[in-house]
């Protein structure tokens, strides 16, 4: 079962940020349950075999000031998937800086290490973002856009961010993650 | 939140409309009223008729010319979205965009630039599901333009109901059309939806086709009592 989780302040961005992942995994064949992390639950986090944490919209950013709301993904050992937002909060908890970046269409991403996310060198992706991330000494990057490090991975854990959308044109990105029967990536 | 729905009197932003409905105040409808046939960004036909619709739904509308050319309607979209933000003080726009990421980039830029939030709330929806909620959800809509092989004059003015969407769904399969016209194959005009207030009858209306490519113009409405 994969938790996924949604970070809107807003319910109409749920639509636009987390539904379509929701479709994704459930074209897969994946089970999965949604909570919002304000009411997230135990339950929902140890049933969970894998998180995906979703974006949300450009003006959103009450997920970080309620960082205190995710210390939780430090504690668990499973494979976590962090989408634009939730990159950022990857980030934040293991004390990597936010930089005020924005980037909003369709760019390149360049893969500059080899992982189970993408067989892929080189993709178009879809980035509706205002803040990136500097990976900082517990990250490792994986992929980049120009001079952006938009795709990285924990250098001990099976935590993963992407700053891009890959619901929009990499679906196989979040299949890849939900699908793949070795967590090791 | 107060916000504004880039309105073009379509399926989609009319379904995009009434789930803005749901979580905010929607206090104005914005439309982009484009010379061009080939508008990048803007549905075309019976954009004309926005202000009636508007009228049916109950709400002001802000609408604004535009030649159509590329990047110069972006412009005037930007103008129209700040007129809308100024005179009814709003925090957000809401847009109908199903898969365009040309048309959502740049919505989205244009927001971030004038403050707004952005809301896409029919962002990747299967086609089908979409055009199934709106038909179930009692709207009536008409096909009032086909740019695509092999749409002819028969799908001009024709009804949506469950048999259209068997119909584009038999096409997609055989032709790869996608069935809500998300690549400009087919437009639509709403004359009904369950938040109009009141319903619009077709008065008047020509037709023009020619190889695949036509429209079916409303020239003249009235609007009845529901």
């Amino acid at each position: 079962m994969i938790l996924i989780v949604d970070v809107c302040s807003d319910r109409l961005s749920y639509f636009e940020f987390v539904k379509p992942v929701e479709d994704i995994i459930k074209k897969a064949r994946v089970n999965s349950v949604t909570s919002h992390f304000l009411s997230l639950n135990h339950r929902d986090i140890s049933r969970a075999e894998r998180v995906i944490i979703c974006g949300t919209a450009l003006k959103d950013f009450g997920y970080l000031e309620s960082m205190e709301k995710f210390t939780w993904i430090k504690e668990v050992d499973k494979p976590v998937l962090g989408i634009c937002a939730g990159m950022q909060i990857l980030g934040k908890l293991y004390g990597c800086n936010l930089l005020e970046r924005t980037k909003i269409g369709r760019y390149r991403v360049k893969i500059v290490r080899k992982n189970s996310l993408t067989s892929k060198d080189e993709f178009y992706s879809y980035f509706l973002n205002s803040k990136a991330v500097e990976p900082g000494e517990d990250f490792e990057t994986l992929g980049e856009s120009g001079n952006l490090r938009c795709m990285f991975g924990h250098k001990h854990k099976r935590f993963y961010g992407c700053l891009f959308h890959p619901e929009v044109l990499n679906p196989e990105i979040i299949t890849n993650f939900v699908q793949q029967p070795t967590p090791n990536v | 939140m107060r916000v504004g729905v880039l309105f073009s009197g379509g399926k989609d932003s009319c379904l995009a409309l009434q789930k803005s409905m749901n979580f905010h105040d929607v206090v104005c409808l914005v439309s982009l009223i484009s010379e061009s046939q080939e508008s990048y960004m803007f549905h075309v036909p019976n954009i004309e008729v926005t202000g009636r619709q508007a009228e049916a739904v109950g709400l002001p509308i802000v609408q604004r010319r535009t030649k159509g050319k590329k990047e110069r309607e972006l412009e005037d979209l930007k103008k129209a979205i700040g007129k809308a933000k100024a005179d009814f003080d709003l925090d957000g726009i809401v847009t109908g965009a199903v898969k365009s990421v040309y048309q959502s980039t740049r919505v989205q830029k244009i927001c971030k630039r004038l403050d707004l939030w952005c809301f896409d709330p029919l962002w990747l929806k299967d086609e089908i599901e979409l055009l199934k909620e709106v038909v179930q959800s009692g709207y009536e809509v008409i096909i009032s333009g086909v740019f695509a092989f092999p749409l002819n004059q028969e799908f001009l003015g024709r009804k949506l109901d469950l048999d259209m969407i068997r119909k584009l769904e038999r096409l997609k399969q055989e032709y790869g059309l996608s069935p809500a016209g998300e690549g400009g194959e087919l437009e639509t005009t709403v004359t009904d939806a369950p938040f109009f207030k009141r319903r619009l009858e077709i008065l008047d209306y020509d037709v023009s086709y020619k190889d695949y490519s036509g429209v079916f113009r409303i020239k003249d409405v009235r609007l009845m009592h529901k």
